[in-house]
C-alpha cells in the first residue's frame, strides 16, 4: 500500500505510541475500503486517507478528551506552557549525533500539544500544503500557518541548539 | 512590517506558501533584521530535523501484513454474495430450493382447505371421544351461565348455536372451547336420548370437507354438508359468519333432518 508509511507516521505522532498508531491505521484502511466509492479518482488519495485517519483520531480524542487533556495539562502545569519547556545548554557535551537527534526530535514532538503537533506532522512530514492541511484538520489556512509557527518555536525551545 | 508580524510570514516562507509580493516583503524584512534572520534559520532547521526524524519511521511489518491481508480480502457483502453464488451452483441445490418454495408457498395456497378440513375431522373425533367416555366433560346445570362463559371465552366475538333439541330429549349438559387450526371452536355437548355435539366457530362453507355430500334447502336457502367418519356423522351449515357442525351417531339422514329443522336462514 503506497501511503502506509505516511499513514503510520502521522498516526504515530498523533497518538504517540505504536500500538494505538497501528490500530488507527488499520481502522483508517477499513473505513477507506468501506467508503471507497466516495473517493473521486484523480484527486489526492493521500490527503483523503489522511483525513479519514485524522477524523478517526479526532473522534477517539473527543471520546478520551479528559484523559488526553489531563496529559497535556501536566505539560503546562504551573502556568505558561512556554515557561515549562526545558532549554538546552550550548556546551560541547550537548552535541549529539544525527541518530540521537532524531530521538530527541521524536520526544520533543510528543511533548507539544496536539493542536501544534498536528500541523507539523501534516506539513513537515506529510508534505501537505497549507490548504490540504486545513482541509484535513477542518480549520482555516491561517490557523494552520499560525499553529505551525508556534509549534516550531515550541520544538526549538525544547531542542535548543541541538538543531542548529 | 515589524518582527511580530514577520513570524508567521517566516513560517510561510519556509513552506513556500507565499505569493511573489509577500515573499519580496518578508525577504526585505529579513535583510534588515538580524533577529528574524536567526528565527528563519532556526525554523528551517527544525523543519529539516523533523523531516529527518520522521523519515526513519515506517509501518511495522505486522501492520503491513494486516492491511494487505484486509485489502486482498473482499468486503463482507462481496463475500456473502460470493458464498451465495457458490451455494446455488452446488448440484441439486436449485431443485431443492424450488421444492422448498413450492412446499412453503404454493402448497398452502393450493390446499387452503387442509386446515379447515381438519376442523371438520377434529369435530368428529372430539364427539367420538366424548361419546365413548375418552374425553370427560364437566356437567353444568345452568345453561345460560354455560353460554355466557363460552361467549366470554371468545371475548364476545360469537356465541354457540343455541339449538333447542328438547323435543328429541337432548339437553345441553356441558360446553368448552377447543382450539382447532388456530381458531376458537365453541363445543356444546347435548345428552339425553343420545349424544349430539354442536361445534360453532367463525368460518365459511369451505370449512366443509371436499368429499362432503351437499344438500340445498330451497326454502331456507341453506346448503348442508353431510360427512362421516367411522360410525359418526356430521352436518355442517352456515348462518352468517358462523359455521355449525352437528355430530352424532344417529343415522346421517336423521341428523340432516334435525339440523335442517333447526337451522335459521341468515
Amino acid at each position: 500500500m503506497t501511503h502506509l508509511d505516511h499513514l503510520y507516521r502521522v498516526a504515530y505522532y498523533l497518538v504517540k505510541n505504536d500500538v494505538d498508531a497501528q490500530d488507527c491505521v488499520q481502522e483508517t484502511c477499513a473505513r477507506a475500503l468501506t467508503s471507497r466509492d466516495q473517493f473521486t479518482p484523480g484527486t489526492n488519495m493521500k490527503a483523503w486517507l489522511t483525513k479519514i485517519l485524522y477524523n478517526f483520531f479526532y473522534d477517539f480524542y473527543t471520546r478520551n478528551r479528559r484523559t488526553i487533556a489531563a496529559e497535556d495539562l501536566s505539560l503546562s502545569a504551573g502556568g505558561d506552557f512556554w515557561e515549562t519547556l526545558p532549554t538546552q545548554s550550548a556546551g560541547p557535551e550537548t552535541q549529539v549525533s544525527a541518530q540521537e537527534l532524531a530521538v530527541k526530535v521524536d520526544d520533543a514532538l510528543k511533548q507539544i500539544p496536539e493542536e501544534f503537533r498536528a500541523p507539523i506532522v501534516l506539513v513537515d512530514m506529510g508534505d501537505f500544503t497549507y490548504a490540504e492541511a486545513a482541509e484535513i484538520l477542518s480549520c482555516p489556512i491561517g490557523t494552520v500557518r499560525s499553529r505551525l509557527s508556534r509549534g516550531r518555536k515550541l520544538l526549538h525551545r525544547i531542542l535548543g541548539r541541538d538543531v542548529l | 512590517m515589524n518582527c511580530e508580524q514577520a513570524q508567521e510570514w517566516i513560517t510561510a516562507l519556509i513552506d513556500n506558501e507565499l505569493s511573489a509580493v509577500e515573499r519580496a516583503a518578508i525577504e526585505g524584512h529579513l535583510r534588515d533584521c538580524r533577529q528574524c534572520q536567526q528565527t528563519h534559520e532556526q525554523e528551517r532547521a527544525i523543519k529539516q530535523q523533523v523531516r529527518l526524524a520522521s523519515a526513519s519511521i515506517t509501518a511495522p511489518a505486522a501492520l503491513r501484513q494486516a492491511v494487505e491481508g484486509a485489502r486482498s480480502r473482499p468486503s463482507a457483502w462481496v463475500q456473502a454474495r460470493r458464498r451465495l453464488k457458490e451455494f446455488l451452483a452446488m448440484p441439486l441445490v436449485r431443485p431443492a430450493l424450488i421444492v422448498a418454495f413450492l412446499l412453503l408457498v404454493i402448497y398452502p395456497l393450493m390446499f387452503r382447505g387442509g386446515e379447515q378440513r381438519s376442523i371438520a375431522v377434529a369435530a368428529l373425533s372430539t364427539h367420538e371421544a366424548i361419546a365413548t367416555g375418552q374425553k370427560t366433560v364437566t356437567r353444568v346445570n345452568d345453561v345460560e351461565k354455560l353460554k355466557a362463559q363460552l361467549v366470554q371465552a371468545v371475548n364476545g366475538r360469537f356465541a354457540p348455536m343455541g339449538f333447542d333439541l328438547s323435543a328429541m330429549k337432548l339437553y345441553p349438559v356441558a360446553g368448552f372451547v377447543q382450539k382447532i387450526g388456530g381458531r376458537d371452536v365453541l363445543v356444546t355437548v347435548y345428552q339425553g336420548a343420545g349424544h349430539v355435539t354442536c361445534f360453532t366457530f367463525l368460518g365459511s362453507e369451505s370449512d366443509a370437507p371436499d368429499d362432503a355430500t351437499v344438500f340445498f334447502d330451497e326454502v331456507k336457502k341453506i346448503r348442508f354438508y353431510s360427512f362421516s367418519q367411522s360410525d359418526f356423522h356430521a352436518v355442517l351449515h352456515r348462518e352468517g359468519e358462523l359455521i355449525c357442525i352437528m355430530v352424532s351417531k344417529m343415522p346421517a339422514a336423521d341428523l340432516l333432518a334435525m339440523v335442517r329443522a333447526k337451522a335459521r336462514h341468515s
